[in-house]
């Protein structure tokens, strides 16, 4: 049941507050949305099992607060992410400005080997756009990760761009796999530092 | 005996090198306890200062190995280290089976047993290293304090009287205990399907149970702590504890997280009551270990609990100083001095075993609970009904609040400011006789509507408690000990009478309550008070002093302030529900893919159940066999293949009980998801205020509830990494299993194999 599962990959979202980030989990994991906007306090996270290159990956979701004052507690749990996906809000300017900081702690909190991916969310709303999809596939390029634009709303590329996250990771693992034993840990270390142990399977 | 002999060659050889650990045989060479803590530091030197070890010190070694084993490695504890100290010989099929686990573990295996889900929760890690860092030095104060000497005696002195075997008997049924049945709970032995929740009579799963039930000997399962939440008389920190808890607080971890889940509301305040209660579940349990009616031995027996944990860790030398005068005094019934609070705790739990009216009673009162319970329920639902009504209608909130409040904060008020009168009114009106016969009442009285455990914890009750306190001082005091669960908890135990107290306001109130509807609110503000009380004493008192100091300057701001925060608690228990019915909150349940109803888990953990019950009948069986076949001194050939089935049999148990604490882990999570929304969303109406109009107490409140958020997702995440820890150890098993039996060096015999088959198809279902 809650076992059945090949891998766990823990991804995590981050960037501005407002640009969706919680709207797209609650897209990806229970395919629903809402349009009222409630600012994340902290952090959460949801799970979804997919399925991808024939396995069952387990994915823990962590939905990230944008603002400025949980940041200490949301840096924190980037270590533990196997995946982090960046979003910014295509009708906001400042929002995918700001990607570049998020770049830049991604650098000083997460994992070395971490997978990373780049978002443009609110692509429904095409007529208030105010980066071009252009510039999002330029910045991608640049850090040489994954590019979608995405609407939570409309459900576009939502889960295609987990999924393709999910295989980058995947890919990444089967790689690793050879080099590094697999590694059962007998005690369990605070969730934010533990190891990707399924990667190591 | 092969396969007994491979064990034996692997203990062998992990345990070259070690001092004074030799092992040739599978029973003295391992009395002495040293082979146990060799094996565990050969893997896992991180666990066990070797060097340290002294191989007379029989109890202390083997105590040390089941307790690390048990807590570290969720090898659940089948020996008993007393026994080890009683048995010359050990029982061979016991030390056996243990090592067989040892094995399992350390080749990858899952330990037997549900325990790792106890364990793994979130914060286990400071389990693990303050434990081990302060290790040394409670070994010193071992040694120091308490002669081992004494401890041999003791446990000498008990053995004496029941037989010399390792097979003791249930402390619930007092019948025999086979291997396969055994289950030690803070070192008393229980069948499996003995250890059951006194309301229900389920069996607890481990992980589900949480705390002692209203008798000695009682525990109570997760859905009905859901109901009957830690009574105050529990809960209640007596100072002396406060400190201890932090300690305590390390060590009980695993228990404490049976807990958890169970608050759905309280969460984060129960931290300290719940191991608090714990811990007294731990004295309470030694106590019971003695002899029932022989009070006299009581005291004798302190000293035996008290090195039973010593050598562990710190924390529980610290528990040992606060045990041994609690269970010195049960017998005395003249509770003073500083583990007043902890004695009445014991008595309150004790009491109901020695008062002969207390069966029935308890009974009647666990039925009254239900009852109160569920009218609780609805009379809260109605009350926020009510609220909602008054809501709509006022478009001024917040003065609507200050009103309602402020009735409710006076009525609150009143009631505990002329708090004699009423309490003695109840006392008598209840019974005279004291705490024996009230107490199973109190906690049936203090059965948690949710509701209360919402304003439980919201500030409001720390400025009632503080206000409470500010009573205490005035003259009033004396014999006003109405209060007292706060007071006591920051100033000296007082008449552990005072426990009373809560009950028999809560007896008037629920009465009045059922007969109208207005008054709830002010129940609901009572109620909870001991809970917060406790809580508060263990934060930093600034909040308390500072409010104290209001208080007493002017004490009619009191009620004002009260009446502002008052509303805000329970408001945001409407709100929360608001929000939980009407937005697509983002956890709600129901909508989750891969929710599992609670009653089809409950469902499946019924048919482990059963399996378990077949699994044991056969293991008792096949242990009769063995012991038969040891003593006949039969070929090799069938013991061999009695083990091998033996071994197996001990391990679908274990498959078995692993996805009984999967099922365990994932109710809890989806627990814990419920109750993440209310929190969140008392927590986002703080935020929202500005900052400039937030009390101290706002801020206090808001820290609170952000740790306890933050609580909720890490225990959460915690139970994906467990769930995810137990599947990859699985993954190994079958690949392992082969392995294992090519050790046995299976000598066929298709009768045996077929019956071992059977064992496994079983598993695989259960797995698929």
């Amino acid at each position: 049941m809650a076992k059945k599962y090949d891998f766990l990959f823990k991804l995590l979202l981050i960037g501005d507050s407002g640009v969706g980030k919680t709207c797209l989990i609650i897209r990806f994991a229970e395919d629903n949305f809402n349009s009222t906007y409630i600012s994340t306090i902290g952090i959460d996270f949801k799970v979804k099992t997919i399925e991808v290159e024939g396995k069952k990956v387990k994915l823990q979701v962590w939905d990230t607060a944008g603002q400025e004052r949980f940041k200490t507690i949301t840096t924190a749990y980037y270590r533990g992410a196997m995946g982090i996906i960046l979003v910014y809000d295509i009708t906001d300017e400042k929002s995918f400005e700001n990607i570049q900081n998020w770049m830049k702690s991604i650098r000083e909190n997460a994992s070395a080997g971490v997978s990373r991916m780049l978002l443009g969310n609110k692509c429904d709303i095409e007529a208030k756009r105010k980066v071009s999809k252009e510039m999002g596939e330029k910045l991608a390029k640049d850090h040489g990760i994954r590019f979608f634009e995405t609407s939570a709303k409309s459900s576009i590329n939502v889960e295609e761009s987990f999924i393709a996250l999910a295989r980058d990771i995947l890919m990444k693992s089967s790689m690793k796999q050879g080099a590094s034993g697999r590694e059962v840990k007998l005690t369990s270390t605070t969730p934010e530092k533990k190891p990707s142990k399924c990667l190591l399977l | 005996m092969a396969a007994v002999k491979a064990l034996q060659q692997w203990c062998k050889i992990r345990c070259e090198g070690y001092r004074d650990v030799s092992i040739t045989n599978m029973t003295t060479s391992f009395r002495d306890g040293l082979a146990f803590c060799a094996l565990i530091h050969k893997h896992r030197p991180d666990l066990i200062d070797f060097d340290s070890l002294n191989k007379e010190n029989i109890y202390e070694n083997n105590q040390l190995a089941f307790r690390v084993a048990e807590e570290q490695l969720s090898i659940p504890a089948l020996l008993d280290a007393e026994d080890m100290v009683a048995l010359k010989v050990p029982d061979r099929l016991s030390i056996l089976t243990y090592v067989s686990q040892y094995y399992n573990y350390f080749h990858g295996r899952s330990p037997i047993g549900g325990l790792a889900g106890v364990k793994r929760p979130a914060e286990e890690p400071i389990d693990g290293t303050s434990g081990r860092k302060n290790q040394p030095v409670s070994a010193k104060v071992f040694s120091s304090t308490k002669p081992e000497t004494d401890t041999k005696r003791d446990v000498a002195v008990e053995r004496s009287e029941k037989p010399a075997t390792i097979n003791r008997n249930c402390s619930i049924c007092n019948k025999q205990v086979h291997l396969v049945q055994r289950h030690l709970v803070d070192g008393k032995l229980y069948h499996r399907n003995c250890f059951k929740c006194s309301e229900c009579f389920n069996i607890l799963l481990s992980g589900t149970y949480c705390k002692p039930g209203k008798e000695p000997n009682t525990f109570i399962c997760k859905s009905h702590q859901n109901t009957q939440k830690p009574p105050p008389t529990q809960v209640t920190p007596p100072a002396p504890y406060s400190q201890t808890c932090s300690h305590q607080h390390l060590h009980l971890q695993h228990h404490f997280h049976h807990h958890q889940h169970l608050h759905l509301h309280l969460q984060h305040h129960l931290h300290h009551h719940q191991h608090l209660h714990l811990h007294l579940h731990h004295l309470h349990l030694q106590v019971n270990t003695k002899p029932k009616g022989h009070h006299a031995q009581e005291p004798t027996a302190t000293p035996t609990a008290a090195p039973r944990y010593k050598p562990n860790t710190s924390s529980h030398s610290v528990a040992v100083t606060v045990k041994s005068p609690a269970e010195q005094k049960v017998p005395s019934e003249t509770p003073k001095g500083p583990s007043n609070s902890v004695l009445r705790n014991l008595e309150a739990r004790q009491s109901p075993a020695t008062a002969a009216t207390e069966k029935p009673r308890a009974g009647g009162a666990g039925s009254a609970g239900g009852a109160g319970k569920g009218k609780q329920l609805v009379g809260v639902d109605d009350w926020i009904k009510d609220k909602k009504r008054e809501k709509e209608n006022d478009g001024e909130k917040e003065k609507a609040k200050s009103v309602i409040s402020k009735f409710v904060t006076d009525e609150t008020s009143r009631s505990s400011s002329s708090p004699s009168p009423y309490t003695s009114d109840a006392k008598t009106s209840v019974s005279p006789i004291p705490a024996a016969s009230k107490t199973p009442k109190t906690r049936v009285l203090l059965k948690p509507p949710a509701i209360d455990l919402e304003l439980s914890t919201s500030p409001v009750l720390d400025k009632s408690s503080s206000w409470q306190r500010s009573g205490e001082k005035s003259p009033a005091r004396a014999d006003s000990t109405q209060p007292s669960d706060s007071k006591e908890s920051e100033t000296a135990p007082s008449d552990w009478r005072s426990l009373l107290k809560p009950v028999a306001k809560n007896i008037k109130s629920r009465s009045s309550r059922d007969s109208t509807p207005t008054v709830e609110p002010r129940t609901s503000n009572v109620v909870p008070r001991p809970w917060e009380t406790p809580t508060k004493v263990s934060s930093p008192s600034s909040t308390a002093s500072q409010s104290t100091n209001t208080s007493s300057t002017k004490p009619v701001s009191i009620p004002s302030r009260d009446s502002e925060e008052d509303p805000r608690g329970q408001d945001v228990v409407k709100d929360a529900l608001i929000d939980y019915n009407v937005e697509s909150s983002p956890s709600q349940k129901p909508s989750k893919p891969g929710f599992i109803p609670r009653e089809e888990i409950l469902k499946e953990l019924k048919e482990i159940e059963m399996k378990l019950d077949d699994l044991e009948k056969k293991g008792v069986d096949l242990e009769k066999q063995l012991r038969q076949c040891e003593e006949e001194d039969q070929e090799d050939v069938l013991t061999n293949d009695l083990m091998v089935d033996w071994f197996n049999l001990i391990r679908s148990k274990q498959v078995f009980i692993r996805r009984e604490s999967e099922l365990v882990y994932i109710g809890r999570s989806q627990d814990l998801e419920e109750e993440q929304p209310n929190v969140e969303a008392e927590l986002r109406k703080l935020m929202e205020k500005p900052e400039r109009f937030k009390t101290s107490q706002d801020k206090k409140r808001e820290e609170e509830l952000m740790a306890k958020l933050m609580e909720i997702v890490n225990d959460r995440n915690a139970i994906v990494d467990g769930l995810d820890e137990d599947r990859l150890r699985e993954e190994e098993e079958d690949e392992q299993l082969n392995k294992m039996m090519q050790n046995l060096d299976i000598k066929k015999e298709k009768k045996k194999r077929s019956s071992m088959s059977r064992l496994f198809s079983r598993k695989n279902k259960a797995e698929s």
